[in-house]
């Protein structure tokens, strides 16, 4: 009995050295690890909040917009028209959101049922998109055909963009889910101002699966990435 | 001498004195470590404050001057660990795949039994094997990325990682085989 006081006070000091080995060594590689927080991706997660989501909102609305733009450079007729403003509304609030959401700071509690919500919203969003704008703009891109591929290359730019301007790394695959449908909604908006192919079947088809495609392609990106950790390991 | 405030710490360290950074840390890591310990252990926690304390450093342009430091350390700390308790769920499934491969399918277990047993087997591998694993099959850094970290040569990571996963792998078939 009265050796219990005695080693409670060891354990005790025991833990308190140990826990100050463990700091200074967390310390240390801290160090290290802010010191290779260098070149252009560690410079744009360094920016603030504000301006790490205005760099995408310019990113995503030039992409949406440029084919419209690209447009009066077209010397043929354009079959154009302003979409409805509700629906265009309601469209760049998802797409909004969805870019708020795919930044959001990890100093702030999210909501995990609010990300799903939104990166289905993103993925599914674009089958709405079949009936919404009335007609395309010239077709630079369209003309060819290529509506799924170029768009599936864009929409993986524009996650590229989005990773890199997200602190939270590779472990946050919320964020990542988040700025593929980021990248579904966008390209099909910017589609939608391009393609000169109004049918529904085609902008279903090649428009709207391109979101779909881009979150197949992630998650068979995840899967080949565990595998290869898998694989890589010796022995 | 007045001890500085977290805020003008934060706001020190903002302006680029790396000093201030260093007293935040003395002050909070402590606590913060206390905190990160339950339900990972001692080494996980520590990895765990080194990337809140490395989201600290990405996100001081978002301190805003008077905001209360501590509240926003724990929020990215509980959002670091809930992000690795993810991660760490979702590699158990492809850790266990691997050692069963040819192994009729094993009872029904918990999410939360299996991430305390891949936690007690980590806790088995000698620590300079464990933190090898832990950055490359976790946190998924190559192994020229974990030597850095390390601070080991690319050969003596690889020969560490080798022991570690073949250890692992002969206790999940040890441990899981006979049920």
């Amino acid at each position: 009995m009265a050796s219990q006081p005695i080693c409670e006070r060891e354990a005790s000091g025991t833990w308190l050295v140990g826990d100050e080995l463990q700091l200074d060594e967390v310390h240390l590689r801290l160090h290290t690890a802010i010191a290779q927080e260098r070149g252009l991706a560690a410079r744009l997660r360094a920016l603030p909040t504000q301006g790490r989501v205005s760099i995408a909102v310019v990113a995503v609305a030039l992409t949406v917009v440029m084919p419209r733009l690209l447009g009066h450079f077209d010397p043929g007729p354009s079959r154009w028209t302003a979409p409805a403003a509700a629906p265009a509304l309601v469209y760049a609030a998802i797409l909004i959101a969805l870019l708020w959401s795919s930044l959001w700071p990890l100093q702030r509690t999210r909501s995990r049922f609010v990300d799903v919500a939104l990166v289905g919203a993103g993925l599914l969003a674009p089958f709405g998109l079949v009936d919404f704008a009335p007609g395309g703009a010239c077709g630079l891109l369209g003309h060819l055909g290529y509506c799924f591929f170029i768009g599936t290359a864009v929409g993986w730019t524009l996650v590229l963009l989005l990773r890199a301007l997200d602190r939270g790394g590779h472990q946050d695959r919320a964020s990542a889910w988040l700025s593929v449908g980021v990248a579904s909604l966008a390209t099909n908006l910017a589609l939608q101002f391009d393609c000169p192919e109004t049918s529904a079947p085609h902008r279903f088809a090649c428009h709207a699966t391109i979101g779909v495609a881009l979150g197949l392609q992630y998650l068979a990106f995840i899967r080949w990435r565990e595998w290869r950790n898998v694989k890589r390991s010796p022995g | 001498m007045t001890p500085h405030t977290d805020d003008e710490l934060m706001t020190a360290y903002v302006a680029g004195d790396s000093g201030a950074f260093n007293e935040i840390f003395r002050r909070h890591a402590p606590t913060l470590l206390r905190a990160l310990k339950p339900g990972v252990g001692g080494n996980e926690a520590s990895d765990l404050l080194q990337q809140t304390f490395l989201h600290l450093h990405r996100s001081r342009a978002d301190f805003a001057r008077g905001a209360a430091l501590r509240p926003w350390l724990f929020t990215i700390a509980i959002n670091v660990k809930r992000q690795h308790l993810r991660a760490l769920a979702r590699r158990r499934e492809a850790l266990v795949g691997d050692a069963l491969e040819n192994v009729a399918a094993p009872p029904p277990r918990t999410a939360r039994d299996e991430l305390e047993g891949i936690a007690a087997l980590l806790a088995e591998l000698p620590p300079a094997q464990r933190k090898v694993i832990e950055l490359h099959f976790i946190d998924e850094l190559s192994f020229a990325r974990v030597a850095e970290a390390v601070g080991a040569s690319l050969v003596a990571v690889r020969v560490r990682a080798h022991r570690g996963y073949a250890f692992l792998r002969q206790r999940f078939a040890e441990k899981v085989g006979p049920e």
